[in-house]
């Protein structure tokens, strides 16, 4: 049953992505049916990591739509860029105690790697939840 | 950090010595009877897109993942809230396979409200009813019941018992009861308890639980079963049930009795017609009012009767003597409280 269940989800997951091609293609970048089942794969074990659950579709299509016109993203590193966001964006989400809602952590997180962080996904793992909160609320400001 | 935005229900269970721990698969299980396969692959979707919905509406669409134990309480939440519901509409699970979830919920939410609202009115009640020699494991459980009625919460975590309840009821509430199905039950049944011991003389019942526990202050014990059972005793040895005395000469009667509810056993089978007219004897003695309290002793007399039946085939008690030293009469004594 819960196969069952995780399969509905990724179901959803994929055709998101499918349709997140629409928008990121504008800035050509666009991902391959593989990558798209790399990325679903990627999202159940940063979940497992995380020890959360997700509905929906989740928070992959705001990461794309956030990052695909990012000046630090190209064709070539698109996919694992998304990938290792994504994986940051469930790290902080678990270690802020789910302080950030999800779309003030996903603004967060394209304000440091477009910012101080100059597309290196290293630099805002190395931030601290509070950081990242500082981070935001300093560009809100 | 904004903290208003951190879950809500961090703390929530924190001390309450009936745990009820989020476990979903059990409360799965109770939706799930009667299913076939294919049914509960179904129900199991519909909860999740229920669940789905739950937690965009109390995150106000703000996050679509959840740490795995909230979502687990959520969900068992939403799982015992509708086995509520079903029980209260006398539907089966199969109920839940058509129409509107959302809708279903919201009426167990309702019904659980209701509850609430009834165990509130059933604490005042105990509240008043505790007996003056109150235990302080009875006056700790009535106060750490309170903070259930401000800190339940039917919506998120339904099936959560937020309370500190360990005083010992006669007969307990099943342990798989939750929430406020739980605590609305412990108050029933308290209240019964609370109503024989007030029916009953104050300073004669007290007299009695010194006698039997020694002390009644400190130790986890429970004040309904010796006096329910001493008036029982005495109705069988047909004494009245309000001495909550047993004299020796009352022993002696009670034990004759027994030794012939012993042989009646062997012959009908069943002794629990005699035993059950000896609580009705005490009930009325004590001007019980009819229903639940005397069923709820009845059903105490009844389960005396096995110890009573050991003590009897301890060999001390054949020749219908009382000896305070034999170790079947201090058998005796433990259970009719003399």
């Amino acid at each position: 049953m819960e196969n069952a269940l995780a399969s509905i989800r990724r179901g959803a997951l994929i055709d998101a992505l499918r349709n997140s091609n629409a928008l990121s293609e504008r800035y050509g970048m666009s991902l391959t049916e593989g990558q798209m089942q790399a990325l679903a794969d990627g999202c159940a074990a940063a979940l497992a990591d995380t020890g959360r659950i997700e509905f929906g579709a989740g928070v992959l299509p705001k990461l794309i739509e956030a990052l695909c016109d990012s000046p630090y993203v190209d064709r070539v590193s698109y996919c694992d860029t998304l990938l290792a966001v994504q994986e940051l964006f469930y790290y902080f989400k678990s270690e802020s105690g789910d302080a950030f809602a999800d779309d003030e952590l996903v603004e967060a997180l394209e304000r440091a790697f477009n910012g101080p962080a100059q597309g290196a996904t290293e630099y805002v793992a190395g931030l601290s939840p509070e950081e990242l909160y500082r981070l935001w609320l300093n560009e809100e400001d | 950090m904004d903290e208003q935005r951190a879950p809500e229900a961090q703390g929530k269970r924190g001390s309450q010595s009936v745990q009820s721990e989020p476990d979903a698969s059990g409360a799965l299980s109770l939706l799930m009877e009667g299913l076939s396969g294919a049914e509960r692959a179904l129900l199991q979707e519909r909860l999740w897109a229920l669940l789905a919905r739950q937690v965009a509406r109390f995150t106000q669409g703000d996050a679509t993942s959840l740490p795995v134990e909230r979502a687990e309480t959520l969900y068992e939440s939403a799982c015992f809230t509708l086995r509520c519901w079903l029980d209260a509409e006398r539907l089966p699970p199969r109920a839940l396979l058509r129409g509107d979830l959302d809708d279903a919920l919201r009426a167990g939410w309702t019904l659980l409200e209701g509850r609430v609202r009834e165990a509130k009115t059933r604490y005042a009640e105990a509240l008043r009813g505790a007996p003056p020699y109150a235990s302080r494991a009875l006056r700790d459980t009535l106060r750490g019941i309170a903070p259930f009625f401000a800190r339940y919460d039917w919506r998120l975590a339904a099936q959560e018992i937020p309370a500190e309840i360990d005083y010992p009821l006669c007969h307990p509430v099943p342990e798989a009861y939750r929430g406020v199905q739980y605590v609305g039950e412990y108050l029933r049944r308290l209240l019964i308890e609370e109503l024989l011991l007030a029916r009953a003389s104050a300073p004669r019942a007290e007299a009695l639980l010194r006698r039997y526990y020694g002390e009644i202050e400190e130790p986890l014990v429970n004040l309904y079963e010796p006096v329910a059972a001493c008036a029982i005793g005495l109705a069988l040895a047909g004494q009245d049930p309000r001495a909550l005395t047993i004299t020796p000469e009352d022993a002696a009667a009670l034990t004759a009795r027994l030794n012939g509810l012993a042989a009646e056993e062997e012959q009908v089978g069943s002794v629990a017609a005699t035993l059950r007219a000896a609580a009705e004897t005490a009930a009325d003695a004590l001007a019980l009012p009819m229903g639940e309290d005397r069923l709820y002793l009845a059903e105490w007399a009844e389960s005396l009767w096995p110890r009573a039946r050991a003590s009897l085939r301890g060999g001390t008690m054949e020749n219908g003597a009382l000896d305070g030293d034999a170790a079947g009469s201090d058998a005796l004594r433990g259970v009719f409280a003399f």
